[in-house]
């Protein structure tokens, strides 16, 4: 009797503490069930392997109580992923990767979503953009290549992936800078963009650090310029566009948004706890081994950056000939 | 190359090939114009070479040529009896059903979860449509349906839908 | 460091109990997510990255490769039992393997398919541990002019696949050329007979369609005939599961063939296993001396496309290796892989890993016996599944029809592409219309338009690029030979039959 009455009480006081945590936890709020985290491209890609690391190092590192679960939702450029994701309207429980497309694909595809219809949780990293030729190329620099293209127009090639992509705005920013006419061919992926430049198909090809970097070092290719501000830590000798007269930046950001009219205080916890996965060891692993530069923007900031990108995107695909 | 169906010479001539192989011409004939008419309207290309209208526009044309000669090689061939190619309405009710029952599978398995429309649509095909006895289609729908679950979302982590009752 | 030492290091690696208990998870899974259809090795290796975080480098890529070319050991099991294409490599498969199966030869089938894909996977590692380096550069020759001569020559390749009215075949090839067409046109950003649908920015999916086309097909056609027994009723003796003295002889030749030819188009960057399966079958069928065996069970048409098919996705390891170039969307999710394992693909990952570069291709070669020891076994296994009468089996294949066509991509309108094309399958079957070259328009079709655009554009519009480069003519005036033979031939034929005709 005694004993039961005992049991009695212990299972009560457990399920009081339960109670008292349970509402410790409700009291926090959000979150109480595992968060989806939409890649907007197929398994395997760059954001796909951001997006697992992610959900991988919450695992280890806890920085959310609940798990993160991630979901690919490839197709039409993001266009799946982005209106599955802005019709989940105040939903906080949806993540979504965030690259350049979001702003891009909508614009192209005249989706009756945009930007606003997202609200931005955090940026991490930007991806450098480079711009290399076969190592046995007559040209050794950007003047090089300028000076070929205005006297022969269209002449010089240059490999990318589809129009509208970072690797087809890259270009244009050189000719819109220089003033010249290259002759951009559209490759599937960048691996055949790189197969092609260094089987001499094509003159000029745009490329990520990760890729170019390597393939230097093997002297098979040689970087012209790199489209930053400053030169890259991993790649001091390689000037940078402006060094060579040319104003051309660009980066591609890689950064998380929530459905829009999501609760205030849960875009906190979510910036928060994705500040808090910064600074861990995975983080800077993930960072070191893709070869990204860190570019932490909270919600706020980062809303601030894709408005400004935006506008000057409208200005740039208009310009393609890419807007109708 | 000409094909003259011999073989099974039963059933009914009203569908045979000949006559479908017109009809399929015809279809196919106006389906390329149509193809032509709606290539024209996409945008020319900005760089050298053909644009994105090219292949398309090309295509109807070969199929439009394509259908013209299957029209005139059907039609040259003698009316001989014929097997019917399709079958009698009575063999077309199962295929209907099953089209019936995949149709409202798909429509539905958002809703419903993939768990439970599996499992209705393996009961379905099983019980209706193959007239299995109900014992039978009762192990085989929870089965299969608990199998798939578990392979696909369990094992492979594939994010199946989720119906309103949560699983 | 000669290679031979390297590769006896290499085998060190692999050998440590560690590499070798992950190299078989890693070809069992593989075998798993190739058997079940819609799920490939990309979504397969891509769903292994987070979970190989805690391994090292070497055992992580290990495990990874494995599941790769065990897909391809894997994806011919449902299309020799059940005509759903496992993988899109092994739609080939079901055209001779499912009829195998309905003569009861199932397991002859699935047994060929095994020692094809063994014997083909490690004829495909002899050459990466041999020659890689060399064949790196043969295949960054390739540009797009050749890359459209060589598509275009699978293109002329419907003429062989079609069955008894040549006209029909080509019929159905431009039919699959057409719905290629369908989504943004990436070289002008333009949307192509989208209707506004975002599904279709993509296309149609190919799985969606060879399902639809393949396999639920199928199941209306036998549906129709409810009271005839599918399948001819086996006795499942050991004997029967094992190729005999006729099939070993009418496979080896192909068997070597499809392996060299798989292999080299695998090198190639923007071709793959896909179109290598196409052209080993069309290939095997052009120099046989009974074609019209074809498609009614011949067992070179499943040894040809299974071998080519692992051969490729050894080729494909060449130049991610060498260059750090993806051929594939495999290798692209492998290249991913490497560069969270620290690794840094490129021309000098030999150099710079060589514990990493080897005990990954001596891994291979373990993991392809590992293969063969796992899948002879299940041969039995799987052909006893035949016995399940049809009534109960029905349900089963729409089902994982259905599940395998949404995995692919996570998308419900996926299993609608397959509804809509399982209605077209039954038609063109009931019609006459073959389905296999539909299909291989629509793998190549997006190729043939891409490299023609590319190779143009860097001509700027001058047409001589393509024969004026060595590689690309030969390969456009075979094109032009395998389009034009069988024409004159049936133009030949039936002048002669007019004038029989006339005779009489």
């Amino acid at each position: 009797m005694k004993t039961s009455v005992r049991r009695l009480a212990v299972a009560l006081g457990v399920l009081g503490l339960a109670l008292a945590m349970a509402v410790g936890v409700g009291a926090a709020g959000f979150p109480e069930k595992p968060i989806q985290l939409i890649v907007h491209a197929a398994a395997g890609g760059g954001s796909d392997i951001f997006a697992r690391t992610l959900a991988a190092a919450n695992d280890k590192e806890k920085f959310f109580p609940q798990p993160i679960v991630v979901e690919n939702k490839p197709g039409g450029s993001g266009a799946i992923a982005f209106a599955y994701v802005a019709g989940k309207k105040g939903d906080p429980y949806f993540l979504l990767t965030a690259v350049t497309s979001l702003i891009t694909t909508p614009m192209m595809r005249k989706a009756p979503y945009g930007l606003k219809d997202f609200t931005p949780i955090a940026n991490f990293a930007v991806d450098e953009y480079m711009l290399m030729v076969k190592a046995d190329s007559r040209f050794k620099t950007m003047k090089d290549v300028i000076a070929f293209a205005k006297a022969n127009p269209k002449k010089v090639t240059v490999g990318g992936t589809q129009l509208g992509s970072s690797d087809s705005v890259c270009a244009y920013l050189i000719e819109q800078q220089a003033g010249i006419q290259l002759n951009y061919v559209v490759f599937n992926s960048g691996g055949e963009v790189n197969a092609a430049l260094l089987g001499g198909h094509v003159d000029l090809a745009v490329s990520n650090p990760g890729e170019a970097l390597e393939l230097a070092k093997a002297k098979k290719i040689r970087n012209l310029g790199v489209y930053s501000e400053q030169r890259l830590a991993g790649a001091p000798d390689v000037p940078t566009m402006r060094e060579q007269g040319l104003d051309a930046l660009y980066v591609q950001n890689r950064g998380l948004v929530a459905p829009g009219g999501i609760p205030a205080d849960a875009r906190k916890v979510l910036e928060a706890g994705l500040q808090k996965y910064t600074q861990g060891a995975t983080f800077k692993k993930y960072m070191d081994d893709n070869m990204l530069s860190v570019a932490w923007m909270d919600g706020p900031s980062f809303g601030a950056w894709l408005e400004k990108e935006h506008g000057r995107y409208q200005q740039i695909l208009k310009v393609m000939g890419l807007l109708k | 190359m000409r094909r003259l169906n011999g073989g099974q010479r039963h059933g009914g001539k009203r569908y045979g090939m000949r006559r479908a192989d017109q009809i399929t011409a015809i279809v196919l004939f106006v389906g390329s114009l149509v193809l032509m008419r709606e290539s024209r309207k996409l945008p020319p290309s900005g760089t050298f070479g053909p644009g994105p209208e090219f292949l398309p526009f090309w295509l109807g044309i070969l199929m439009a040529a394509l259908a013209v000669t299957l029209f005139l090689q059907a039609r040259r061939r003698a009316p001989a009896a014929e097997a019917r190619v399709f079958p009698r309405l009575r063999a077309l009710l199962p295929i209907g059903a099953t089209l019936a029952g995949l149709a409202a599978y798909i429509s539905l398995v958002e809703i419903l979860g993939f768990l439970l429309a599996t499992g209705l649509l393996t009961a379905f095909l099983l019980g209706v449509v193959e007239r299995e006895r109900w014992a039978v289609t009762l192990v085989v729908a929870v089965a299969n349906s608990v199998i798939l679950q578990t392979v696909f979302r369990t094992l492979l982590g594939v994010s199946l839908p989720k119906g309103f009752l949560g699983f | 460091m000669d290679i031979y030492a390297s590769l006896l290091h290499g085998f060190q690696v692999a050998l440590s109990p560690q590499n070798l208990l992950f190299c078989l998870i890693g070809v069992t899974l593989g075998t798993l997510i190739g058997v079940l259809p819609g799920i490939g090795p990309t979504t397969g290796v891509a769903i292994l990255i987070p979970v190989t975080f805690g391994l090292n480098a070497t055992t992580a890529v290990i495990t990874m490769a494995g599941v790769y070319y065990g897909a391809m050991y894997g994806g011919s099991t449902t299309s020799i039992l059940i005509n759903v294409p496992g993988e899109s490599a092994s739609v080939m498969t079901t055209l001779d393997g499912y009829q195998m199966a309905k003569q009861g030869r199932a397991g002859v089938a699935l047994g060929m398919a095994a020692i094809s894909s063994f014997i083909a996977g490690t004829f495909a590692i002899v050459m990466l541990s041999l020659i890689a380096p060399p064949l790196a550069n043969f295949a960054l020759a390739f540009g797009p002019p050749e890359y459209f001569a060589l598509t275009f020559m699978g293109l002329t390749m419907v003429t062989s696949l079609s069955g008894e009215s040549l006209l029909k075949g080509i019929m159905s090839g431009v039919f699959g050329l057409i719905i290629a067409c369908v989504g943004v046109d990436a070289i002008s950003g333009a949307e192509r007979f989208t209707l506004g649908n975002i599904y279709l920015l993509d296309g149609f999916g190919f799985i969606g369609v060879a399902v639809g086309l393949f396999a639920v097909a199928e199941v209306f056609v036998n549906l129709e005939k409810a009271e005839e027994q599918v399948f001819v009723k086996t006795e499942l003796k050991l004997k029967s599961l094992f190729p005999n003295r006729q099939d070993w002889k009418d496979s080896l030749l192909p068997i070597g063939r499809s392996s060299l030819l798989g292999f080299f188009v695998g090198v190639l960057p923007g071709a793959g296993a896909t179109i290598a399966s196409f052209m080993a079958y069309a290939l095997e069928k052009k120099l046989s001396r009974h074609p019209e065996k074809f498609g009614t069970g011949a067992i070179e048409g499943v040894a040809a496309p299974e071998g080519a098919n692992n051969a490729a996705a050894g080729g494909a390891m060449v130049p991610l290796l060498t260059l750090g170039i993806p051929g594939s969307g495999t290798t692209a999710v492998l290249l991913g892989a490497f560069l969270i394992h620290g690794l840094k693909p490129g021309p000098l990952l030999f150099q710079s890993s060589p514990d990493f570069v080897w005990g990954v291709i001596a891994s291979m070669y373990i993991g392809n016996v590992l293969l063969l020891i796992l899948n002879l076994p299940l041969v039995g296994l799987w052909a006893s599944l035949l016995r399940v009468p049809y009534t109960i089996l029905m349900p089963l294949i729409v089902t994982i029809s259905a599940v395998g066509v949404f995995a692919t991509d996570n998308n419900i309108f996926d299993m609608w592409v397959m509804f809509g094309f399982g209605v077209i399958g039954y038609l063109m079957r009931k019609l006459e219309f073959p389905a296999a070259p539909a299909v291989l328009g629509l793998v190549l079709g997006p190729l043939v338009e891409r490299s023609l655009r590319q190779s143009l554009t860097i001509s700027h519009g001058d047409l001589s690029i393509f024969v004026t480069r060595p590689i690309s003519a030969v390969l456009i005036a075979f094109a032009f030979l395998s389009l034009l033979a069988p024409v004159v031939r049936a133009v030949w034929q039936t002048s002669r039959e007019r004038r029989g005709e006339a005779h009489s």
